[in-house]
């Protein structure tokens, strides 16, 4: 059996979600993009100066979870850990423990065995294990658990993944998996497995049915919705030919007299010509993405340069506390808007310095890891300070003479610059109201005024067009990560037809071109076995 | 009891169906109309072609008897679809159509357990819903536990061409008027199908030296007890109609019957009538026309791709505008046939009717086209009568088993808007459903059926183990100057490594008569074959028994006979329409089925859960 991923998880819905992997190379495959992070002494002690009073060292992790209480008043949206709590309480992992502080606790009494533990998945069936994914484009932390079979939902392997953030991260991490050798789960595969593994439970056969009819109902609502547009029209002409070939070609084996071979000879070029329009599809994925799940937008910069007042000017509410005091931020805040029928997800970040506070150092590894996974970057500088480029206003610094200060300022910079070195970035100089009260654009430079929101909608405009030149509003676009993986495989098995045709085996080219077929299908919802023969008497005068 | 079994029909269906019973050991009666018409080839004088051929060697390696019959009655033989891959490859013979008889009456009489019977069935009798013998035309009553009707075109059929329609079975053979009523009153839905053939013409009315000759090739036969290679006796001949002809049929197609209407069966779209190939491919200039001997000493040639029901003055002058043809004579004119036939979705995977419990169905009655699509259900339904007389689970074959199994549930699970006629397309595991593999594939089973005897077993078992041997050789070095030579001849690069047959396999440019030389004779061309697809087509072969093995997960879950699909909440109204009538014995036969949609499966699968 093949091995599925998919988000098990209601999409859309809060910060947190599961991505649950079932089948032989489950764990294989979660052991390729997860590592286990074992509190080390350290780490311990680390934790134990952030609140040496209330946290047990056994229950820290270091940088993941931050323990409550310790987030500056008013900053309420990331209710990630309300989330996961109910989420573990849900799913009955552990216990029955109320909070997730306790649930985790329990889930990790056996530190001190687990020192002795290799950072790989497995050794623990049943268990939550804290640690990382590491994606191409992202790396988050979270938990995963591993049932071994047949002590799973589906009877199979099974390792299920507990992560921060919406659907962005979760696609992240199912795009991955398929990466790794999984493939995205069709509508009701868990629960068919588990059914064929003898699983299902008299529980959990009730109201399954339902689930079904509506998941079924919302599939063909949504694949409707889908190929209505450029992207469906697209697909079907893709399909139409690759369907075409299939047609000539079996005709050819089943008809050898009258066919006198009138579509061997053009095979190569067609597959070449559907590989690449396929390929010209894939490449629109990441816009794809966008255009489902909104632009995301990072704002970056060092302490005190005025980030937070613009995140607040764009939403046009005191949404982030802003205080003279560099330093003010030292969590993610994040936020959205839509603007002219786009979505923009805003995410404020801890302004970036080397700093001696723990929370802050946190902070700033948050931000570098926002960094990214943006689709663009704001850099905010203070226009006010001298020269126009440097970062730190005057109100900043409370450390050593000037001098030294600028040129720390300087390498911290060009360290900020680098993180962002491949990202889309527009450079947003605040505060120009101190400086010579000119708004406006200049390249990818914008001179605005948060405090008076000045220029504020030119910025947002020019995120708009970006947003909108980048081929995304036309709606050619692949929109989900099923839908991504699908034409990769069409793809793989084009290739594998066309290196396939040296060996003079038209039957073994039909099983790529179907194999690619079928890909093609889980995106369109057509079945082409049926057609095939239709379409030969159609479309070729054989038979005698 | 009279007999264990009553096969209705004595056409390739019937034959192998009476073969199967009397060999497994039950008294068997074979009724049919005329003992002329036994194993009658009313058609083209041809077995196998693609995917028939495959059906063959799989009733062969079951132990049937078509494969041997028509080896001993061929008049040349070719491979198939020899550049397109091993999947595809088919053979396909002229056979002589009295030889064809001859043998088939000789390999009846043989069997102790089987007696012939001229007669009409009149009517299928029953007690409580249970088969319990025939009635004969003359009103004689014939006791029996299990019936099978395998009645071919003959139920009810009538003949056309042009104007002129009669009542009447192929070849001028009586029609049977009796039966069709009878099953009506059993519940049962006829349906009414059509077919037809050319017209025959005399050989020495054609110019030959007009035409392309088309040579037998030099290959293995249908049957795996045939030792000798075929010598190749006769020729076919190849020519083509022109703008002429096709003018012809255009100004006459106002007579064609099936364009003014009076004919309502539905005809097959693989087996187009010359005027239905004209009038819906108009863009074609011409259209092939094979010429085939009807046997060796038979003056009149059957003339394949000229089907017709165009009356017979249109007939002539169409024939004469073929280039060869223009003098020629008459023998018999084309004709179209109407029957009565079963809907087959009426039929279990056994091929057994539901509705009536000890009756089996077989061949064109149950809506299939072609001798070799019969003769495989025949041995079937056979084979299925005998295991109800035992109180033995059904034998079934499955769609990755064999191309019986495609055909028959492609029958019982799908039905079919046309007679059906086997292709390869239709078998999703094709690389597997090979034609030299069909022993390896079901002679395990045909002996544990007792229908393969020990000789054919104690050969089957020699190959394997040849098989076997020559795969072990195949990972083995090869002498150095044996293939740098053949690298040579190759112009392919000589690599430093020594290489082996199986090396040798994989590579692109090696065909099967490069690597003949390099192994031992004593290894059949069968089984050097047989193993240089295993290793060319590994990687494929991989796939397609993990995709097996994913089917048969859904295949191995039964669903209860007795099922009522319209208690089970979250069906859709279709499905359990659809399931109600066709009755899945398992979730990959209800998969299958059309109007079943994955949610109904699932909704299926949470309810069988729960019970």
């Amino acid at each position: 059996m093949s091995t599925i991923v998919a988000i098990a998880t209601a999409l859309g819905a809060g910060g947190i979600g599961i991505v649950r992997l079932s089948g032989e190379d489950a764990l294989q495959i979660a052991n390729g993009i997860f590592a286990v992070v074992r509190s080390s002494k350290k780490e311990m002690l680390r934790a134990e100066e952030v609140k040496p009073e209330e946290v047990k060292p056994e229950e820290v992790n270091p940088e993941g979870i931050k323990p409550e209480g310790i987030k500056p008043e008013g900053i309420s949206s990331d209710d990630k850990n309300n989330n996961h709590k109910n989420i573990i309480e849900e799913r009955n992992f552990c216990t029955q423990s109320k909070n997730i502080e306790e649930s985790r606790n329990l889930c990790t009494q056996t530190k001190n065995a687990q020192n002795f533990l290799s950072n790989q998945l497995g050794q623990e069936p049943s268990k939550l294990i804290f640690g990382e994914v590491r994606c191409s484009e992202f790396s988050d932390k979270g938990y995963a658990v591993y049932f071994k079979a047949p002590n799973s939902f589906t009877g199979e392997d099974v390792v299920e993944f507990q992560i921060h953030g919406g659907v962005r991260i979760l696609d992240g991490i199912v795009r991955e998996c398929v990466k790794h050798g999984a493939v995205p789960a069709q509508k009701g595969e868990f629960t068919k497995r588990a059914f064929l593994n003898g699983k299902m439970t008299l529980a959990d056969a009730e109201g399954v049915v339902d689930m079904i009819n509506a998941e079924s109902a919302s599939a063909v609502r949504a694949a409707y919705k889908l190929m209505d547009g450029e992207f469906g029209k697209q697909m079907k002409t893709i399909e139409a030919r690759l369907f075409e070939l299939i047609c000539g070609l079996e005709a050819s084996l089943d008809f050898p007299d009258e066919m006198e071979d009138e579509v061997l000879p053009q095979t190569p070029a067609v597959i070449n010509g559907i590989i690449s329009e396929i390929d010209s599809l894939i490449q629109t994925a990441d816009e794809g993405r966008i255009a489902k799940h909104g632009l995301k937008i990072v704002l970056v910069g060092s302490t005190n340069v005025g980030k937070s007042s613009l995140m607040n000017a764009i939403l046009k509410r005191e949404r982030a506390i802003v205080t003279a005091t560099a330093g003010t931020t030292r969590d993610l805040v994040s936020e959205s808007i839509e603007y002219k029928g786009v979505k923009f997800n805003l995410v404020d970040t801890a302004g970036i310095r080397e700093s001696e506070d723990e929370i802050e150092q946190i902070g700033v590894k948050r931000a570098k890891d926002e960094i990214k996974s943006a689709d663009l970057v704001l850099y905010v500088k203070d226009a006010s300070a001298s020269s126009g480029n440097s970062g730190n206003g005057g109100n900043s610094g409370n450390s050593g003479n000037s001098t030294q200060n600028t040129i720390q300022n300087a390498k911290q910079q060009s360290e900020l610059e680098k993180l962002f070195s491949d990202k889309v970035v527009f450079i947003v100089e605040n505060k120009s109201d101190k400086r010579d009260a000119e708004y406006g654009r200049n390249c990818d430079t914008f001179k605005i005024s948060a405090k008076f929101s000045k220029g504020i909608n030119v910025l947002l405009d020019a995120i708009y067009e970006m947003f909108k030149t980048g081929g995304v509003e036309s709606g050619e676009v692949v929109t989900s990560e099923r839908h991504l993986s699908a034409l990769a495989r069409a793809n793989d098995a084009l290739e594998n037809a066309i290196n396939g045709l040296q060996n003079n085996s038209t039957d073994c080219t039909l099983i790529d071109l179907k194999c690619a077929s079928d890909a093609l299908g889980e995106i369109t919802g057509t079945t082409a076995s049926e057609e095939i023969i239709e379409q030969i008497f159609s479309r070729f005068c054989v038979g005698k | 009891m009279d007999y264990d079994i009553i096969v209705i029909g004595g056409g390739h269906a019937g034959c192998e169906a009476a073969l199967a019973s009397a060999r497994i050991g039950h008294s068997t009666l074979l009724v049919c109309l005329s003992y002329d018409a036994i194993a009658l080839m009313p058609c083209n004088p041809s077995i196998g072609g693609t995917a028939k051929g495959h059906l063959v060697r799989e009733i062969d390696a079951l132990g049937g008897e078509m494969g041997v019959c028509a080896d001993k009655s061929l008049l040349q033989i070719k491979m198939l679809n020899r550049t397109k891959g091993p999947a595809v490859y088919s053979l396909r013979g002229q056979a002589d159509k009295k030889w064809y008889h001859n043998n088939m009456m000789s390999a009846l009489d043989a069997e102790s357990n089987l007696d012939l019977l001229e007669s009409e069935v009149a009517r299928i009798e029953t007690e409580n819903g249970k088969v319990s013998g025939v009635e004969l035309a003359n009103g004689e009553r014939i006791t029996a536990k299990a019936v099978v009707i395998a009645t071919g075109v003959y139920l009810n059929g009538r003949t056309i061409i042009g104007e002129e329609t009669k009542s009447s079975g192929p070849s001028g053979y009586a029609p049977a008027t009796m039966l069709s009523n009878n099953l009506l009153e059993l519940g049962i839905e006829i349906r009414r199908f059509k077919t037809g053939t050319p017209a025959r013409i005399y050989r020495d009315s054609i110019d030959f030296s007009k035409m392309e000759i088309q040579e037998g090739e030099d290959v293995y036969s249908f049957s795996f007890m045939t030792e000798e290679k075929l010598v190749n006796l006769m020729q076919c001949y190849l020519t083509y109609t022109n703008q002429t002809t096709h003018e012809i049929i255009k100004s006459n197609i106002h007579r064609s019957p099936l364009y003014n209407g009076s004919i309502k069966g539905i005809g097959p779209r693989y087996c187009p009538s010359i005027e239905d190939k004209v009038m819906r491919f108009a863009d074609k200039l011409r259209h092939q026309v094979f010429i085939e001997p009807e046997g060796y000493d038979n003056d009149e040639v059957y003339v394949q791709g000229m089907s017709s029901s165009l009356p017979k003055d249109v007939q002539e002058a169409m024939y004469h505008s073929i280039s060869g043809m223009e003098n020629c004579r008459f023998a018999k004119y084309a004709y179209a046939i109407e029957y009565d036939c079963i809907n087959p979705i009426e039929l279990s995977p056994a091929l057994a009717v539901k509705k009536v419990t000890g009756l089996y169905s077989a061949g064109q009655f149950n809506g299939s086209s072609g001798y070799e699509e019969a003769a495989a259900q025949g041995l079937m339904a056979g084979i299925n009568a005998c295991h109800y007389i035992e109180n033995k689970p059904a034998f079934i074959l499955g769609r990755d088993k064999a191309y019986i199994g495609v055909l028959i549930d492609d029958l019982t699970t799908k039905g079919t808007p046309e007679p059906y006629r086997m292709m390869t397309a239709r078998a999703e595991h094709r690389i597997y459903l090979r034609q030299d593999n069909a022993d390896q594939r079901l002679t395990e089973d045909g002996y544990r059926l007792g229908l393969v005897k020990e000789d054919r077993y104690t050969r089957y078992k020699a190959k394997l183990a040849q098989i076997e041997e020559l795969e072990n050789l195949s990972h083995k070095a090869l002498p150095k100057e044996q293939t740098s030579a053949l690298l040579t001849v190759l112009k392919e690069a000589i690599p430093e490594h020594p290489l082996t047959l199986a090396d040798l396999m994989r590579r692109p440019s090696v065909q099967f008569e490069h690597l003949r030389p390099l192994v031992d004779s004593k290894y059949s061309d069968n089984v050097l074959e047989t193993l240089q697809v295993q290793i060319k087509y590994e990687g494929y072969l991989k796939k397609e028994f993990q995709a097996i093995h994913e089917q048969q997960r859904l295949e191995g879950k039964a669903i209860p006979v007795d099922l009522d699909y319209k208690t089970i909440k979250g069906l859709r109204i279709e499905a359990q329409q659809k399931l109600n009538k066709i009755k899945p014995l398992n979730l990959g036969q209800a998969s299958r089925i059309s109007g079943v949609s994955p949610a109904d499966i699932a909704v299926l699968i949470v309810y069988l859960q729960k019970r």
